[in-house]
């Protein structure tokens, strides 16, 4: 009888647990250079959101990154910039810091601070961010803008025609 | 008057031709998947298997060095039709394991043929690698294989 009850309560908290994590694979990220004037857009990210914990993952594959100009795409996934062949994903890992003001059962906007780590091309950084979290009608709506030094994480390539701060902007719908 | 007009005549066009190659390199225009050569035709099982059983290998054979990958078909199941952020289609294919697949994000003038498709149907759909299969830790699930430009 214990054993039966052990079971239902273990079965009841991973459901429980399951449920506090969302994932989409569609998530959105994109960069915009100022010195060029050039944007790349990702649409096919995996990210998940605990709304539990305020845990927070995105994984880009760099290759989904399209630009305008094929040539400024060619150079972007070069060695010497992203090397995308050797370093085929970005990640970052992070938490919701004020998790506790947001209320994932009741619609409206929540200002949240985000902090984790960014590993780009091999290289981890710590990354400190505002983000929006928006509760509407079931679905979690998360969005972010913020700036990334690219030389942190040895994206240099060797011509200066994109700006060394890049500005990053992270959208996520969570069903 | 003669002996200066040559080389000035010369170097205008060395200009004029440098200037012309140089437009070309950087108004060339992105390939043309569905011309381009398709690389090889996969079950899907067989294509994630490639990249979770050696990733380096895999990335070598499929990834190239600026982003123009290879271009592959890959035969499955569909378990997954949906719309990105963009508005584009998105299809995921899985075979007989369950670990990871591969998701297509479609060309535009693809929505026709999604029309008659739905979850459930076998089917085959070109497009070119983006990231293969792999294991997030972080995530703790197989992350799906990426085709960008896929058409049917």
């Amino acid at each position: 009888m214990k054993q039966l009850l052990a079971l239902f309560i273990l079965v009841i908290a991973l459901s429980n647990s399951n449920a506090q994590s969302k994932l989409t694979k569609m998530a959105f990220v994109s960069f915009y250079s100022e010195l060029e004037d050039v944007t790349a857009e990702n649409y096919s990210g995996t990210s998940e959101l605990n709304s539990e914990t305020g845990s927070l993952i995105f994984s880009f594959a760099i290759q989904s990154f399209k630009f305008e100009n094929a040539l400024m795409q060619k150079h972007f996934n070069e060695k010497d910039v992203m090397n995308s062949k050797e370093f085929p994903r970005a990640k970052f890992v992070g938490k919701i810091t004020n998790n506790v003001e947001v209320n994932y059962t009741l619609d409206g906007e929540y200002k949240v601070n985000v902090k984790g780590s960014m590993t780009i091309k091999g290289s981890t950084n710590s990354i400190e961010t505002k983000a929006i979290i928006k509760v509407e009608k079931g679905k979690i709506y998360a969005n972010a803008t913020f700036n990334l030094d690219r030389f942190l994480y040895g994206v240099t390539g060797n011509d200066g025609s994109i700006s060394q701060i890049l500005n990053l902007t992270v959208k996520a719908v969570y069903e | 008057m003669n002996n200066l007009k040559y080389p000035a005549l010369v170097a205008f066009c060395v200009t004029l031709l440098v200037l012309g190659i140089g437009l070309n390199m950087y108004f060339e225009p992105h390939r043309d998947v569905k011309t381009a050569p398709v690389f090889d035709e996969f079950d899907v099982d067989d294509f994630t298997s490639e990249f979770l059983d050696d990733p380096k290998a895999a990335q070598e054979k499929y990834l190239s060095d600026d982003g123009d990958s290879k271009i592959v078909e890959i035969s499955g199941t569909i378990s997954d039709i949906d719309t990105n952020l963009k508005g584009e289609i998105v299809i995921e294919l899985r075979g007989e394991k369950k670990e990871a697949g591969a998701r297509f994000n479609l060309m535009d003038d693809q929505k026709e043929t999604v029309t008659k498709l739905k979850v459930g149907d076998k089917t085959k759909i070109t497009g070119v690698v983006s990231a293969g299969a792999q294991f997030d830790k972080d995530l703790n699930i197989y992350l799906d294989a990426i085709l960008e430009q896929s058409y049917f």
